[in-house]
């Protein structure tokens, strides 16, 4: 009989705002070093939350991407270089046949540009009422003002290909969208192509960049944010009584996915094991949580079950943790349901603590981070961890990293919309 | 009982009811818009951007039953609420037996409680929609 | 875990017609739903033609109607689909925490109107100032956009409104979204992660948006809207409960890069233990010209009577197959393009009514 598939972690590539490699991020997470700052990217003096955690341009344009990507987007651009910076990671090429080979990955929807999309209004509103809107116009604006290829950039789509593409890889590529589970939710579909024989490596994560001038609308409209413009390296305080909101982030995480004997067989450095994968939807409201946090739980449960571990044996959590009211309290209540009377001796600490929340790109980002922990057996820190709520009493590694054994761990990502996902990630020996 | 400020009370009973779907007919002036009426959280966000654009007035955010109700607790909430519960028996009070906490203010707002709030920034009681 | 995956139900909306078996009857009739675009005044294209969906009401299928407010139009042809697939299947179950969700859809609508409107009375200014824009787009956009435009709510949407909490996803890969959905999906049953699946395409390019950035390649092919979606179940399960099977997931391939349809073709029928010749069958929105197969096997072909649905053409040609008629080993493909290819092959067992 043959052994199971299973599916270990040769590559990581980062482009983050705690650094674009690994040693870096590593460093800048144990260290519980906070990556926000004022928004330097365009003005926002017009904004009530002013502040994020925004990757270097210098470090994203360091990666030298082929001309297929001249042109593209940001948010293209992010997923192309932290592909190749997880393949030069894995050894710098493909170790299987391309067929065998793909690409499954999250991405946002923010490949739209403002300038562009803006100024095709110009003209079409009589007033602010939307039905005095004349359609023809910017149906005329549109026309006018789109650049060539419209379709390809628009299409978040057609990113998975053209990563395909550079790598020469033609077997499964696929594009999910499942906002702030998205890049779990990718980790978790190559998994399952590796464990069910689709393919023998996948190139999987998650990018996103909505730091841009309808992003940030966006989110301050739904008052997510938080608004802690004096102090920007204390406004991510997941867990924390005085949290009031997430901090936006950006960024790209992807790693290189391979069928564990296949990797042991060509001597690769495995990083840790994607043991199993867990989705639900909370089914109730479209932003607030469930109150018993039944969809996180199920999740939880299903990566646990798919692991083929059990609760008892989780040694750390990666929590969601974006530092807002409804998300810390709810996700604090499913950890307690999932690990019963053993909670408050699990460690959880949450990444965007120290890099805001990336969206889409934050499940993959969080992947690695757990990776990280299981390969050096150590936590890092929930920072800006000063005054208790008394609705959040975990374990959640105040401020300092910390040293713990650990060989099966669990990353959380909850969506808006209520999907919710889960990886088990397991520590790879030898 | 009388409805309140006549054409205020109908404008805001129409925005509510265009928020949560429902016919305005269908709601009392002293429904609970979370415990009566089904309202999310998102729901009185896009209540407050409605009642901004159809009054032309700025709502600081959560702020739609200011007028009626101090909020802090020691610094007016109790004689508020204690005012409120006296002039809105058709309100469900049996639903909170001990005392109001700041928390709980979110609950108590009502068609009612918005239309005071609108009428205490001055926004016509009677004249045309 | 390799269980067998059944499909037991389907439901659609194509610009044929508001209900798959309007839509079936349409096409085997050879009628074709383009006209001018109804959404919006289209006259600024070279054609304002479009395929939409004539005459839904998005209210015959939301239970909970509030959240109509933040269910764009390829929401609300999502639950539509999903919903009438969910009927035809005959599925009562108490608790949907076994029933999963996956929808693949192609673009994002950011309701130029509202920014437009928001934007006035300087849209040159708000392209250039920030902080105008800021001030613009912070007072004159509803806090509901976000929610609106986000592709994955049309899961979540599908996920409220019939009470399903098992996984749930959206997949973006272009044309190919909607089969690799319901590749994806018969995986997750396959595999022991759900006992059911709503699965398949839900997509409009009939925004203005879409619609130019469609209009720029100049293929002629007008820009549509629509949503197919089958109900898929774990053979064992589907067999307890005594559900109609109109057909066995037999094999299901996604690839990309060059030749990439042929081998999605290729790895679908090894898959499925056929060959080539074996099948009688293949639709999707063009497969007329796709070589290989037996002279004799059956084409189905959508994209002509609908035009471009994107994610939504290979399920809806799937489910217009499952009406019977049309073979019993079916090949249906989603073309490469800007996004992957993918193949799914179904056994046809009794035609769905």
């Amino acid at each position: 009989m043959t052994e199971p598939r299973r599916a270990v972690i040769t590559g990581i590539g980062l482009v983050t705002a705690a650094g674009g490699d690994v040693a870096s991020f590593w460093r800048t997470l144990l260290d519980g070093r906070s990556c926000a700052g004022p928004i330097r990217r365009f003005d926002v003096s017009g904004y009530p939350s002013r502040i994020a955690a925004e990757v270097s341009d210098a470090d994203l344009d360091r990666t030298p991407l082929p001309p297929r990507w001249d042109g593209c987007g940001r948010l293209a651009r992010l997923a192309a270089a932290a592909a190749a910076r997880a393949v030069e990671d894995a050894g710098g090429a493909i170790a299987c046949a391309p067929d065998r080979a793909g690409v499954s990955l999250a991405t946002g929807i923010s490949t739209w540009d403002h300038a562009e999309v803006i100024h095709a209004c110009t003209g079409a509103a009589r007033s602010r009422r939307e039905e005095d809107v004349d359609l023809r116009a910017v149906a005329e604006g549109l026309r006018r003002d789109l650049r060539p290829d419209a379709r390809a950039r628009l299409t978040p789509g057609s990113i998975p290909v053209a990563i395909a593409a550079d790598y020469g890889l033609t077997g499964p590529a696929m594009s999910v969208m499942t906002a702030c589970a998205g890049g779990t939710q990718a980790i978790g579909d190559a998994a399952r192509w590796i464990r069910s024989g689709r393919a023998d490596t996948v190139i999987a994560g998650g990018a996103d960049c909505e730091i841009t001038p309808m992003g940030l609308a966006s989110f301050c409209l739904l008052g997510a944010l938080s608004r802690r413009n004096d102090d920007p390296a204390a406004a991510s305080r997941p867990f924390d009584a005085g949290r009031d909101g997430f901090v936006l982030g950006e960024g790209a995480a992807v790693i290189v996915l391979e069928e564990r004997a296949h990797a042991l067989a060509r001597g690769a450095r495995i990083y840790a094991e994607v043991a199993g994968f867990g989705g639900a939807a909370d089914a109730y409201r479209v932003t607030d949580p469930h109150p018993d946090g039944t969809g996180a739980v199920l999740a939880m449960t299903r990566a646990i079950a798919d692991a083929g571990c059990t609760p008892d044996d989780i040694g750390y959590v990666n929590a969601h943790g974006t530092s807002t009211l409804a998300n810390d309290r709810a996700e604090t209540i499913a950890l307690k349901r999932l690990f019963g009377g053993r909670a408050m001796r699990v460690p959880v600490s949450s990444t965007k603590s120290m890099i805001g929340h990336a969206t889409v790109a934050a499940g993959a980002i969080e992947a690695v981070a757990t990776a990280l922990t299981l390969r050096d057996q150590i936590v890092h820190p929930t920072i800006n961890h000063d005054t208790r709520d008394p609705e959040c009493d975990l374990d959640y590694v105040p401020n300092v990293r910390r040293r713990t054994q650990v060989r099966w761990a669990l990353s959380n990502s909850f969506a808006f919309g209520g999907q919710t996902a889960a990886l088990v990630l397991r520590q790879h020996a030898g | 009982m009388t409805q309140p400020r006549g054409d205020l009370h109908a404008r805001v009973a129409t925005i509510v009811g265009e928020t949560l779907d429902r016919h305005p007919s269908g709601m009392h002036a002293d429904s609970s818009l979370i415990d009566d009426l089904g309202a999310e959280s998102i729901d009185f966000l896009d209540l407050v951007f409605r009642i901004e654009s159809a009054f032309g007035i700025k709502v600081p955010e959560q702020d739609i039953w200011r007028g009626s109700i101090r909020t802090e607790p020691g610094g007016g909430l109790e004689e508020d609420v204690a005012a409120l519960r006296t002039r809105t028996p058709g309100f469900r009070w049996d639903r909170f037996p001990g005392p109001i906490a700041k928390q709980d203010l979110p609950r108590l707002i009502t068609i009612r409680t918005i239309v005071e709030y609108l009428a205490a920034r001055g926004l016509p009681a009677e004249g045309p929609s | 875990m390799n269980r067998e995956v059944v499909v037991t139900g389907a439901g659609a909306l194509t610009p044929l017609g508001a209900t798959l078996a309007e839509t079936r009857a349409a096409f085997l009739a050879g009628r074709r739903g383009i006209g001018p675009c109804r959404a919006f005044d289209a006259s600024p294209f070279a054609s304002a033609d479009a395929g939409e969906v004539p005459g839904f009401d998005p209210r015959d299928h939301f239970r909970a109607t509030k959240a109509l407010k933040v269910a764009d139009r390829r929401s609300r042809l999502a639950v539509a689909a999903a919903s009438m697939a969910l009927a035809s299947a005959g599925w009562h179950a108490e608790t949907g925490d076994r029933l999963g969700v996956l929808v693949g859809t192609s673009t994002f609508d950011l309701q130029m109107a509202k920014l437009a409107a928001a934007v006035f009375p300087d849209a040159a200014r708000a392209t250039q100032e920030i902080p105008f824009f800021a001030e613009r787009a912070l007072s004159g956009v509803t806090p509901l956009w976000l929610l609106t435009v986000l592709p994955n709510m049309a899961s979540s949407h599908v996920g409220m409104q019939l009470s399903a909490s098992g996984p749930n996803s959206t997949i973006m890969s272009d044309a190919a979204a909607g089969l690799q959905a319901i590749g994806e999906a018969a995986d997750w049953i396959r595999r022991g992660e759900c006992d059911a699946a709503l699965a398949g395409g839900a997509d409009t390019i009939v925004t203005p948006a879409a619609f130019a950035a469609a209009a720029q390649d100049g293929r002629g092919v007008p820009p549509a809207e629509g949503a197919a979606m089958l109900m898929l179940e774990d053979a064992e399960s589907a067999g307890r409960r005594g559900a109609p099977v109109a057909g066995r997931v037999r094999g299901y391939a996604t690839a990309t890069g060059a030749c990439a349809e042929s081998r999605a073709i290729g790895a679908a029928l090894r898959e499925s233990g056929w060959t080539a010749r074996d099948i009688d069958g293949v639709c999707g929105p063009d497969v007329d010209r796709i070589d290989g197969f037996d002279p004799g096997a059956r084409r189905l072909s959508i994209v002509a009577a609908m035009g471009d649905t994107v994610a939504a053409a290979s399920p809806a040609a799937l489910a217009i197959a499952l009406g019977g008629g049309f073979g019993t080993r079916v090949l249906c493909v989603a073309p490469a393009g800007i996004g992957p290819a993918a193949a799914l092959a179904i056994e046809m067992v009794t035609q769905l009514p």
